[in-house]
């Protein structure tokens, strides 16, 4: 190898890695994981009340390498998208009519930032519930506009460690794609992930 | 509360630009329309719905739609066959949200419950 290929092959790349899908997925869960693994900080609040993530939340400057890949990440994860958005549901959480209503309203204006902030993503990480049916437009959707703007992405079944997921089923919607299934409370499948965002990266720019 | 259903024929919406299209199918649905189109629409389209959505749920009688596209037995076929094509041929539904339960399994059959 030439030295010039060997700098280039070992420069550090600067990589936007968003978190996009539903709401209560494990975005967050998931980035709080490669935040640990990798820089020792956590990105934002878990929460099993939906819309937790109601403002995009950045950790920048995670040194990331998996299959002699180093990366410079920037984590960015994203409220999760949703058509609809209905107070009630907080309600049932024990929240107040009024806080409620306030964390919808924070909500659905989450929802219109996470959209705007596709066009920054270098590679997407696209995390469905794997306990949920698969067919959900949402997950379309995304990966829909993910593709039609040429970026990179990951489809990854969440929550694999819970007797009622189905990773398989998510693999049988998805079958030509980038498929990781993990738990990212309990860390399996996290390696095939970590090898999989390096190749994907390598193409990236 | 009472819904229509609206068939759109294709017709109607094929030259309307981006933001029309939008807006033609959310002011039907805010008016307690259920949407049917007999095209689909892109996922830009599907994505800018979603965003103009969000900017019109007023927490009284808007609460969001519910969105789901309808896949030919032709693409479940090719889906099948090939994993899923992007290019399918479809139609789209679009509700109020409060107005209806949707349900798709795995074999492609769309079961679409009124609320009362
Ligand atoms: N069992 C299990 N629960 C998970 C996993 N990942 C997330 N959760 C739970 O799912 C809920 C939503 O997680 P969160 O990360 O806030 O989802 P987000 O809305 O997509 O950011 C929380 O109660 C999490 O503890 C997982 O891998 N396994
Ligand atoms: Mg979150």
């Amino acid at each position: 190898m030439s030295w010039k290929l060997w700098l280039k092959s070992n420069k550090t790349k600067k990589i936007n890695l968003g978190f996009y899908g539903e709401v209560n997925a494990g975005k967050t869960t998931l980035a709080n994981k490669i935040g640990m693994d990798w820089a020792s900080q956590e990105v934002g609040e878990v929460s099993e009340i939906p819309h937790e993530t109601r403002e995009i939340q950045k950790l920048e400057k995670v040194k990331f390498v998996a299959e002699g890949t180093n990366l410079d990440l920037t984590l960015i994860d994203m409220p999760g998208v949703a058509t609809s958005v209905n107070p009630k549901d907080f309600i049932k959480f024990g929240l107040s009519p009024a806080e409620a209503l306030q964390r919808a309203k924070e909500a659905t204006r989450g929802i219109v930032e996470a959209i705007k902030y596709l066009e920054n993503v270098d590679v997407a990480l696209v995390v469905v519930d794997a306990t949920k049916h698969p067919f959900d437009q949402v997950n379309f959707t995304i990966i829909g506009n993910l593709e039609a703007q040429n970026k990179p992405f990951i489809i990854v079944p969440n929550k694999v460690d819970l007797p009622d997921s189905n990773a398989e089923l998510v693999k049988d919607a998805f079958s030509n794609y980038h498929v990781a299934p993990i738990s990212a409370l309990q860390g399996e499948g996290i390696y095939d992930l970590y090898n999989m965002i390096a190749s994907l990266a390598r193409k990236v720019r | 509360m009472s819904f229509s259903v609206d068939f759109v024929p294709s017709t109607e919406t094929q030259d309307l630009s981006y933001h029309d299209k939008i807006n033609y199918i959310l002011t039907r649905v805010i008016q307690r329309s259920i949407v049917v189109l007999e095209t689909s629409l892109t996922p830009e389209e599907e994505m800018g719905l979603i965003e103009k959505t969000m900017k019109h749920i007023n927490f009284k009688d808007f609460n969001g739609i519910r969105l789901v596209s309808f896949d030919s037995g032709e693409t479940l076929r090719r889906t099948k066959l090939f994993g899923r094509s992007s290019n399918t041929r479809t139609f789209t539904i679009v509700a109020p949200n409060d107005a209806v339960s949707i349900l798709k399994d795995d074999r492609g059959i769309l079961s679409i419950k009124f609320n009362r």
